[in-house]
Parts: C-alpha cells; structure tokens; sequence
C-alpha cells in the first residue's frame, strides 16, 4: 500500500471530486487520501481498523470537513490534537461554513488553518492550489512525516 | 506722807537704835545682868518688831547677838567664840527673837486691818441710810406672829403706828389674806418668795415687789422674816398701759379688713396681721424677717419696692394700686403705705392694702360687656333697636336699617314705627310680646316678619328688654332670611339625601358605636339578608355581624371617626343571617350635632372579590405560562440557528458543486467549444449558483444581525460617513457625483451595525443614481422637536420610488426594481430597519418615481437607546 503525503477527510463526493481536480493543478492529487467519515479518518491517522496494518509515518497535512458523517470534524481534530503522536500534524479545517463559533472552536483545538470553500470554482481552485502547494511543498513538516514531495520542475 | 523709802529708814533706823540702846543698859548695867546679858536686847528685838515690823525685829535681833558676842563674851571685844556654851545662849536668843519679831509684827497688821474695816463698815451703813431714805423700797421686820418689829420707809404711815401691828390691821381684807398667806409660807418653809403684790393705801391702788426673807435664829429656826416691799405702782401702770394699747393695735390690725404690715428699711416684715396672714396661708412666724422677694415672684416685687422706696425716701404716705400674683390669680391692691418710726428713731415703712379684686374685676366685665354691647351695636352683625311700647322706633343701628330697607333719613323723621311694620297675622304675637315685657321685663326671643318699606317681608328673630325707665325697650333683630333659605336647602338636601338611601343603589344605615343600627334601607338589608322587621325588633347589631377579625379594624375606625367626623372608605365583612359573609366596602361619618351616631354607605364587593380571585389566579398562571413561552421560544431560536446553520452549510454545498463542475465542464470542453447558445446557459448556470450564494450568506447576515450582542459607544458620524464613502469608492470610479455632507452629531450606537447602516443607505444612494449624469448625495441631520431623538437623512437625486410601495421597502427581499435595472437582494434595507430598531429608533423613507429619495433614521439621544445600555 502506498503512503499518501495528504489525509481528505471529506464525506461528499463532489467535493472530493472538486477537491481533486483542484489539487490535479497542482500535481498533487495522486498524494492525497481520501477517507469518508470522521471515524475513518480517525482509523487511518491512528492505524486500526481497516488502517491497522498501513505503513508507518503521519500524513504532512489533513484537509478536514468539518461536518462528517459518525465522528464530525472538530471531534477528529480535537483527537488528533490531543495525541502526542499526532499533534504536530498540520490541520486545514476544509469548510462550506464561516459560521463565527465554527471558527473559534476549530482554532481552540488546535487547528493550523481554515478555508471556507468559496462557491466560485475559480476561487475553489485557487484556495485548494495554494493549501496543497503550501502545505504538501512548502512548509517542512514535523518529524515523523514523510519527506515533502519534491517539487516536478525540481526534479 | 512719808515716802515708801523713808519708811524703811525709819523702821531699820528703830531696830538699830533700840538695839544700841539695849547694849548701852546693859554695858552699864553688866554687873547685874551678868546671867543675863540678853534682858535688855530682848526689849530692843520687842520695841524694833512692835513698830518696824518683822524685817525691823530679825536686825535688831542679829545686831544683839553681835554686839553680845563683842562685848560681853570673852574674849572680849572680839567676836571669836568657842564657848559652847555660849553658842546656845545665842541660838536660844535667835528662837526668842524671831518669835517676838514676829508676833509683834501680826499683832501690828491685825490692828490696822481693823481699822480699815471699821472705816469701811461706816461707809456702807453711810451709803445704805442715803440709798434708803428717798427710795420706794419699804424694809420691815417681823415676828413669828407676823407682828411689825421694824419698819423702814413705811408708805402712808409713820413707823410707830406700825411696830406691833399685822398686816390684818393695817391693810383691807383682801390685800392683808393675799400678803399674810405669802409670808405665812415663807415662816413655814423657810423658803424665801417673791411676788408681785397690789394693795388699796391711801384710797389708791399700789403694787409692789415684795421679797420675803426668813430670818432664823443661830440655831437656824425661823423665827421671824424680813420683807422688803419695792413700790412698782408707776412700771405696772406703764406696763398695763402699754399692754393695752398692744392688745388695741393687735385687734385693731387682726380685725382689719385690709392686709397690714410693717417693714424695716431693707423690705424685711416685721408685723404682718392676720388678713395678710390669710392672704399668704402661713403663720406670722413664717413671714416676719422675709422679704417680699422671699414670698413672691420676683417680678412682682419690683413694683412694690418701688413704692416702697418712694415711701421711704420722701417721708411721705402712698397710696397705689398694686398687684400680686397668687396660684388663684393675680389680685388687685388699694395699698396706702407710710412711714413709721420705731423707738429708737430708725425709719421702716408700714402699709395697709384693700382688697380690690372684686370690684376690679366686676368694673372690668362692666366695662367689657358695656364694650361688647357697643360693640355688637356697632358692628351691625345684628339689628338694634331702641324703641318705645306704643310702636316708635327711636334709634335703630344699620343693620336694623338695611334688614327693612328704611334710611337713617326715615328713621330720623319718626317715620319707622314697628306696630305699622309688623304684618296683621303677627299683631297678636306681639301683643304678647309687650304683654310679657311688661311683666317680666324681657320677653323670649320670637320669629315674626316686618314688612319693609318696598312692600316685601323679611323674617326676623326678635329678643327685647324693658330699660329701667320702663317705658322704652332695647331689642335685638336677627334677619332670618339666610336662615329661612338654609332650611329650606337643608330640607332639599335630606330629600335628595332621602333619595339617595331610598333609590337602593347603595346601602345605607344609621348606626352608633355600641352596635345599634337605628335605621337601614333595603339594599342593607338585601345585603345582610335580614328583613325591615328584623330591624324593627332590635336583632340586627352591627358589632355582632362583624367577624372577630374585623374588630381591631372597626375601633381604628371609630377612633378615626371621632377624631375626622368621617373615615375613608374601607373593606369589612359581614356575617348575613344565614351566616355566610358579605364583603362590602364601607364609608362612615359623624351625623351632625352628634357624637356617637353615624351614617353608613356599604357597598357588596361580592362581585369585585370575584374578579380579583380571578385576576390573582389568572396572574398566578401568568408566570408559568411565561416560562412556557419563554422555554418554546428559545427552543425556536435554537431551532433558527441550527436552520440557518444548516443552510450555511448545506445549502451552499450544491451550488458550489454547481458552480464547480460547470467550471469543470467549460475546461472539459476546451478542445472542443461548445456552441454560443450552450456557452451562455453554462454562464447562466453559473452566474445563478453565484448569486444564490450571495444570497444565502446576506440572509445569513440578516438572521445573525439579530442575534449579535451590542456594543455601543460615541461615535463620530463625520468620521464613519468618511469611512463608508471610501469604501464605495470602487464602485463610482467612473461617476460624477455630488457630496453634500453636512455636520453631524456624535451618536451612541454600535459602530459595526452603524456602518452597516450607512454603507447600506449610501450604496443604494450611489446605485440608484447611476442613471444621472450629475449625481447628488446630501447626507445631513436634525432633531427632533422634543430633542428626545437625533435624525439622519440620506437624500439623492436618484431614480426614487413610489410612495405607494414605501411600506415594502424595509421588508426582507422586497424590491422595487428589477435585478436587471439595480441589483441587489432585497436584504440591505431589512437590515438597517433591523439594525436600527435594535437601537431604538425609526426608518423611514420619502420619494418620488424619478424625483430622488430621502432616508430617514433617527436614534435616541445619548443614554435612551433601548439595548445600549
């Protein structure tokens, strides 16, 4: 099984597939994880369930929902924000709601950015660009992470 | 008289001479004297002592002793002795001596005492026969018999016709018992007395002071006395006289009238009698040696002491007025004070004072019921008349005058006469009336009329006394006619009043404190359930109707009652006949002229009782249902919020998704565009899902504008105008518009809301001016008439609107223009309506179609805002 450098966390599927699409202009999208629920996500990130047996080492970043079916996205968050292990993961609260309360309690818990899902496709595209780009190639993640991708024209 | 010194002289001179003279005898005489050389000296010591005395005697006893022991005791001529023998002699010569010198010197000092007792005594007896023969005092002697043995200045009688005789013989029967019985005891007892005695001598009577002595043998037996009987005829008759005039003075002064006193010149008493005795309660013991300052009010005294000193200092008798107080009252003096001496010539005041104070005070209401007749005489209050029997008025004050419409004139001219004046049908009752003035000299106060002088009758209440001369009357004339009006407006009165209690509207009752209901009418009586029987037969009883609970209430009321005359109305309850209870509201007052009776209104409060149980239980109800309320409307907030946080989140997930893959479907088909016609629906589409987001997140916006917390502070309006204005700079790049801002006020609000306000206000004066080549914008305030709010206006020359749409322009996605002319979502306005009533204050609008707008909002001025607070 191959290791994903990026964790979706995202139940409907024409977001994923928008999501996607986005992240393919970036090259980015063949690195990402999509899992459908808070509880598989959950799974994933601490290697049970279905994931038990998956390689070692923590995605560079998580794009998570917010509304999840099972587990919702602030209760991942707070999960994974609460395990020694995991902490340092980078978080992208992925959102269609820039409700005030959704805000604060996301970056109560920890979380490292959040993007409201504009309904404007070009400006999806943009966001969801430069989350990938930034997070998947810019930033250097925390150790234990894979090794950042290495950029295509680099390489 | 020789001197002291040559007295000494003399007497040593004798000692020594004599002793010279013993030496010189015996010198010649030695042979015979041989055994007794001292003979001679002896006679020398006796002589020296007899006449020198005892210092005379010794000397001349040492010189014999010395000249002896020279002469004659060998050795001779010199005074060495050793003879024992001899030193005997001489000390046996020294005892005899000083013994001689010594008795001749008593014996020389018992003579002269003698002889000056003896000049004594002859003296005394001298001075004793002086004293005697011219005094009064009458000496006499006499036996155990009483018989006279020696008399001395014997009064009327020569001492022989006396000697022998008794007082039996020589005094009346009277006298010689009283005498004889003193002397008798004195003989008895051996006592002896003194008395005054009185005895007829000569045809006149005497007194004396007779002192018995008895006279007692060695052997101390009485057996005689010695009188002595001193004439004090003259002192007894000074005394008596003196006595009596006292006796005259004391009774003069106790039974006097007036008050009389004496003081010395400091005010101290030192007589009062006994009227000022009585005047002061207290015994003359008690005041004599005070002052008045001591017994009376210092105020008082000041007056009196004025007069005093004026007394005093001139000499002179005073006669005043003076007033004392006393705990009855103050009296009234007639006080005549004058000087007096006393014996030893030193000034004090004496004084008499008359009781006034009746007359005083009987002048005084004299005078003032003289003064109020005048007065009532003058005062017009009532009429006045003098007037004679036969029907003349001859004086008549004012008042009389104005009560028959006669003129001073009329009367003067004898014109009024009462018989004329008085109506036939009353002729009789003042036939009467001068019938019993007559008789009585006054006659009972009486109604009749007068006939004035225009015709018409005035009622009158006339009272009249006879004067002294009996033929003329003083009457009295009160005008009726007020009163005769009153009576009949108290008649009206108690009619409606009659009414009132008879129309049953409320209940009425006559009732007094003890319980007893006098009167009810039947509304009461429906009320408590009883009958008019019951209340004839006594059994209604107001106290007993009352519940015990109720007792405290009604004694405060009574006790208000009799304070006020009236009690404000209050509730009570009364137990009905079939021992339920009646809630009724009462209101009491005095009756009139009475003190304990009352009238009573009660209203049944059955019905209003109800309704307040009923208002009590609905209000006890109320808060529950409150908190039901309170409870479903917070679930439905909850309710909205998670709708709207749904929709935020759910609703815009389409349209995105929309949005997306139609993105994603004009990339598809790059390689191979799409026709003009499929182009444009897919920017449709696309357009569409946008403005459905847009939409969403304003009605998201507006749903939150309520919920929000507010903040409010001052906020400059000049300031927040620039801001917004700024804002919108992107939107009239390329317009040429007009900014008429004028200054305005600071405000307390929330800055966030209020930008949202204004930025709405201005963006629409902006859009709907696009049409104008030469845009307007005023921006401006004012305030309201009563200063109580501030008003914003926001006026341009834009398209405007239809009043008759006003009212929708406030309403959530209400439009007046199409989308494609202005857009929009019909949301901005909703919100500065929101927004500014959640302040407190009011949106309006003014336009025309094509005429412009003009915004309206006001706020309240500082510290009115609803929520800011």
């Amino acid at each position: 099984m191959q290791l994903k450098r990026i964790l979706l966390v995202e139940d409907n599927a024409n977001d994923i597939e928008l999501i996607l699409a986005a992240l393919a202009e970036s090259n980015l999208a063949n690195e990402v994880v999509v899992v459908r629920d808070g509880e598989e996500a959950l799974d994933y990130l601490f290697r049970r369930g279905i994931y038990r047996l998956r390689m070692e080492g923590n995605p560079i970043a998580v794009l998570l929902d917010l509304k999840l079916p099972k587990v919702d996205g602030l209760e991942v968050l707070a999960q994974l924000k609460s395990d020694p292990g995991l902490k340092l993961i980078p978080v992208v609260m992925l959102t269609s709601s820039c409700e005030e309360q959704d805000l604060f309690k996301s970056y109560n818990l920890g979380t490292n950015a959040y993007v409201v899902k504009p309904v404007d496709f070009h400006e999806f595209v943009d966001a969801i660009k430069e989350l990938g780009l930034f997070w998947a190639l810019v930033n250097q993640p925390p150790p234990g992470s894979l090794p950042p991708i290495v950029p295509a024209s680099q390489s | 008289m020789p001197s002291p010194l040559r007295l000494q002289l003399l007497r040593y001179g004798l000692a020594v001479l004599s002793t010279a003279i013993a030496l010189l005898l015996t010198f010649l005489l030695r042979m015979m004297f041989a055994s007794a050389l001292f003979i001679m000296f002896y006679g020398a010591v006796a002589i020296a002592a007899r006449y020198g005395g005892l210092g005379a005697g010794l000397l001349s006893a040492a010189l014999s002793v010395v000249f002896v022991n020279y002469f004659f005791i060998p050795p001779f001529y010199s005074f060495e002795t050793t003879d024992p023998g001899s030193l005997i002699y001489f000390g046996v010569f020294m005892l005899v001596a000083i013994l001689i010198s010594s008795l001749s010197s008593e014996l020389k000092l018992a003579k002269q005492r003698a002889e000056l007792n003896l000049l004594r005594f002859q003296a005394s007896e001298e001075r004793f026969r002086l004293a005697l023969s011219n005094s009064f005092i009458t000496l006499s002697q006499q036996d155990q018999d009483l018989r006279y043995q020696w008399v001395h200045n014997p009064p009327f009688r020569s001492v022989e016709t006396m000697l022998g005789k008794t007082d039996r013989d020589l005094l009346s029967p009277v006298d010689a018992e009283a005498v004889t019985t003193i002397k008798q005891r004195v003989l008895a007892t051996g006592v002896p007395a003194r008395e005054e005695i009185s005895c007829q001598l000569n045809g006149k009577r005497y007194c004396y002071d007779l002192i018995v002595e008895p006279l007692r043998q060695e052997n101390g037996r009485v057996v005689g006395i010695t009188c002595a009987a001193a004439d004090i005829t003259d002192r007894k008759q000074a005394e008596m006289a003196l006595k009596e005039s006292q006796q005259l003075f004391q009774n003069f002064m106790n039974y006097s009238p007036t008050t009389a006193f004496v003081k010395d010149a400091e005010g101290r008493y030192i007589f009062v009698n006994r009227a000022f005795e009585q005047l002061l309660g207290q015994e003359a013991a008690a005041l004599l040696g005070k002052t008045d300052a001591d017994l009376f009010p210092a105020a008082a005294t000041v007056q009196w002491r004025e007069h005093d000193q004026t007394v005093l200092k001139t000499g002179q008798p005073l006669q005043r007025f003076e007033i004392s107080p006393h705990s009855g009252g103050e009296r009234y003096w007639l006080s005549c004070k004058f000087p007096i001496e006393n014996a030893s010539g030193k000034r004090m005041l004496a004084g008499m004072a008359l009781d006034m104070t009746d007359q005083k005070r009987l002048e005084d209401e004299l005078r003032q019921s003289e003064a109020r007749v005048r007065r009532l005489v003058e005062s017009n209050v009532i009429g006045v008349i003098v007037a004679d029997l036969n029907g003349a008025i001859l004086e008549a004050n004012d008042a009389f005058l104005d009560m028959i419409g006669y003129t001073r004139e009329d009367l003067e001219q004898n014109r009024i006469r009462w018989r004329e004046m008085t109506p036939p049908e009353y002729a009789e009752v003042s036939r009467y009336s001068v019938m019993e003035l007559e008789t009585k000299g006054v006659c009972t106060p009486f109604e009749k009329e007068y006939i004035r002088k225009d015709g018409s009758r005035v009622p009158i209440l006339l009272g009249s006394v006879l004067l002294d001369d009996r033929k003329k009357v003083i009457g009295f004339v009160v005008d009726l006619s007020d009163r005769k009006r009153l009576e009949n407006e108290l008649a009206e009165s108690e009619a409606r009043v009659r009414r009132l209690i008879d129309s049953n509207m409320i209940g009425v009752i006559f009732v007094d404190f003890n319980g007893n209901i006098s009167e009810a009418n039947e509304a009461f009586l429906e009320m408590v359930g009883y009958t008019q029987e019951d209340l004839h037969t006594g059994k209604l009883d107001w106290l007993q109707m009352t519940p015990p609970e109720y007792l405290p209430q009604d004694e405060r009321v009574i006790a208000e009652i009799k304070q006020k005359g009236a009690c404000s109305p209050f509730e009570k309850e009364y137990i009905r006949k079939d021992g339920s209870r009646i809630p009724l509201l009462m209101g009491a007052a005095l009756l009139p002229n009475s003190d304990d009776r009352c009238v009573c209104f009660l209203v049944d409060l059955t019905e209003r009782k109800r309704a307040e149980a009923e208002i009590r239980q609905f209000n006890e109800t109320l808060e529950q249902r409150v908190q039901e309320r309170t409870a479903q409307l917070e679930a439905a907030n909850k309710e909205l919020e998670s709708f709207s946080y749904s929709v935020s989140h759910d609703l815009r997930a389409p349209l995105r998704h929309i949005s997306g893959f139609v993105d994603l479907l004009q990339k598809h088909t790059e390689s191979a565009p799409l026709d003009a016609t499929s182009q444009r629906y897919l920017n449709i589409i696309s357009e569409t899902a946008k403005q459905a987001g847009t939409l969403i997140d304003n009605l998201l916006t507006f749903s939150r504008m309520g919920r929000t917390e507010m903040c409010c502070t001052s906020i400059d309006l000049n300031l927040l105008v620039q801001e917004v204005k700024r804002d919108l700079k992107l939107d009239m790049c390329d317009r040429s518009i007009h900014w008429q801002i004028h200054p305005l006020p600071e405000v307390q609000a929330d800055p966030m809301l209020l930008r949202i306000v204004l930025h709405n206000l201005l963006e629409n004066a902006v859009k709907y001016t696009r049409p104008r080549t030469e845009a307007t914008i005023e921006i401006g305030s004012m305030n309201d008439d009563n200063g109580r709010e501030v008003i914003i206006f926001v006026r341009d020359n834009g398209v405007g609107f239809d009043m008759r749409y006003a009212h929708k322009l406030f309403g959530v996605f209400q439009r007046l223009h199409k989308a494609e002319q202005f857009e929009g979502t019909g949301i901005g306005l909703a919100n500065v309506q929101r927004i500014i009533h959640r302040h407190g204050g009011r949106v309006w609008a003014e336009g025309a179609v094509e005429q412009g707008a003009t915004f309206y909002f006001s706020l309240p001025q500082s510290g009115e805002a609803v929520e800011c607070s």
